[in-house]
């Protein structure tokens, strides 16, 4: 075994010959959009990002479906499947099966599995001072996804941040993968500042996060002013606050997206300064065109993340 | 005493903002709604709605597992 629960990543890794280790990562969720094809296709892209932010490329695919038979038309349930299957397929994986039950509370993602070489991992937790920070999709998908259930969402932003969500992190990861990035991990339910505190855990580096640089959707600011934050995101703060330095300009509300609990977002890459500018150009020659560098490894404050 | 009260108790968001939306929109300016909720987010999220739309938040109290927010319609 190379990566496990003693040392945990975005995936488990476990080396079958000297060339090719696996990947297995498992992800579901309950529903986020009314839109039941949208949903599946968030999902399932949700579940297989986390062997792209492992260097790796998804090979097969299970689906795990709880589903309310009683209450729900079984038509949502194959909507849900094809979404799924849509993204499985355009990730160049193969579904092999899967497992149902039914529940109370609809709840649909997969079961990855992929393949990397063991030298070419790339793990969470690599970090080199001077490292250049490159996120590749906006955040805010937690709190627009509140204001969403709460109905007072326009058809425009449901339109994008859905587009987003369901955008699948295999063109960052394959750009990625030409690169000699340090370390990578994927945004997702921790936030921003949650995932990069996994990131220096071991305090042997800082961050320092530039705020005009981070990719946002401009509505979640309004809808968290209106009181529209998910629970999972005042979590994400309420846990990870004592790590952060604010600049006393940053707006209060705007470091609510900092913390702000992600579906489906973006990589968060760490690599050399001289190569930083190369990449950003290359993801947004491949159309992720909301990709910046976002910050900088900083040799202190060690375990910490200063946002300026 | 407030005009209005309304208890969210086991709501979870964003349905605590939605109620207090709804009891503002049916009372007239001046009146006061008490919200009583006992999810820790909607405390932050109810005041924020409230605030938000011009309204006054008058009193915070917490009372073991529950918090109520005395607020004023503008």
């Amino acid at each position: 075994m190379i990566i496990g629960l003693e040392d945990p990543d975005d995936a488990g890794v476990y080396k079958i010959t000297d060339d090719i280790a696996l990947i297995q990562t498992v992800d579901f969720f309950t529903p986020i959009v009314d839109d039941p094809y949208w949903f599946g296709q968030i999902a399932a892209a949700n579940a297989l990002s986390d062997v792209y932010a492992m260097g790796g490329i998804p090979k097969t695919a299970m689906n795990l479906v709880a589903f309310p038979l009683k209450q729900l038309d079984f038509s949502i349930l194959k909507e849900i499947l094809r979404g799924g299957l849509d993204k499985i397929k355009e990730a160049g994986c193969c579904l092999v099966g899967g497992h149902s039950i039914e529940d109370k509370e609809l709840k649909y993602g997969l079961s990855v599995t992929g393949i990397v070489h063991p030298d070419k991992i790339i793990t969470k937790k690599d970090l080199k001072i001077g490292d250049l920070l490159i996120l590749t999709k906006p955040i805010g998908t937690g709190i627009i996804n509140t204001a969403i259930k709460g109905g007072i969402a326009s058809k425009e932003i449901i339109e994008t941040v859905t587009y987003f969500m369901a955008m699948l992190n295999k063109d960052a990861a394959s750009i990625m993968r030409e690169f000699p990035v340090d370390a990578c991990t994927d945004i997702t339910g921790f936030g921003l500042i949650g995932h990069l505190c996994e990131m220096i855990a071991d305090n042997k580096v800082g961050i320092e996060l530039w705020a005009d640089k981070i990719p946002f959707f401009s509505e979640a600011l309004e809808y968290a002013r209106k009181g529209f934050v998910p629970s999972g995101s005042y979590k994400n703060r309420d846990f990870r606050i004592s790590f952060v330095d604010f600049a006393p300009n940053i707006d209060p509300i705007f470091c609510d997206l900092l913390f702000d609990a992600q579906t489906s977002g973006g990589l968060l890459i760490a690599i050399k300064e001289t190569k930083a500018f190369e990449m950003v150009k290359r993801l947004k020659e491949k159309g992720i065109n909301k990709a910046s560098i976002i910050g900088k490894v900083m040799d202190k404050p060690k375990g910490r993340i200063v946002v300026r | 005493m407030a005009d209005v009260t309304i208890d969210v108790c086991g709501e979870v968001c964003p349905m605590p903002v939605l109620k207090t939306k709804k009891a503002l929109e049916n009372i007239n300016s001046g009146q006061t709604i008490e919200v009583i909720c006992d999810y820790p987010p909607s405390k932050e999220n109810v005041q924020r709605f409230v605030t938000s739309e011009g309204n006054e938040v008058l009193e915070v109290k917490e009372e073991g597992d529950k918090v109520k927010i005395l607020i004023k319609k503008r």
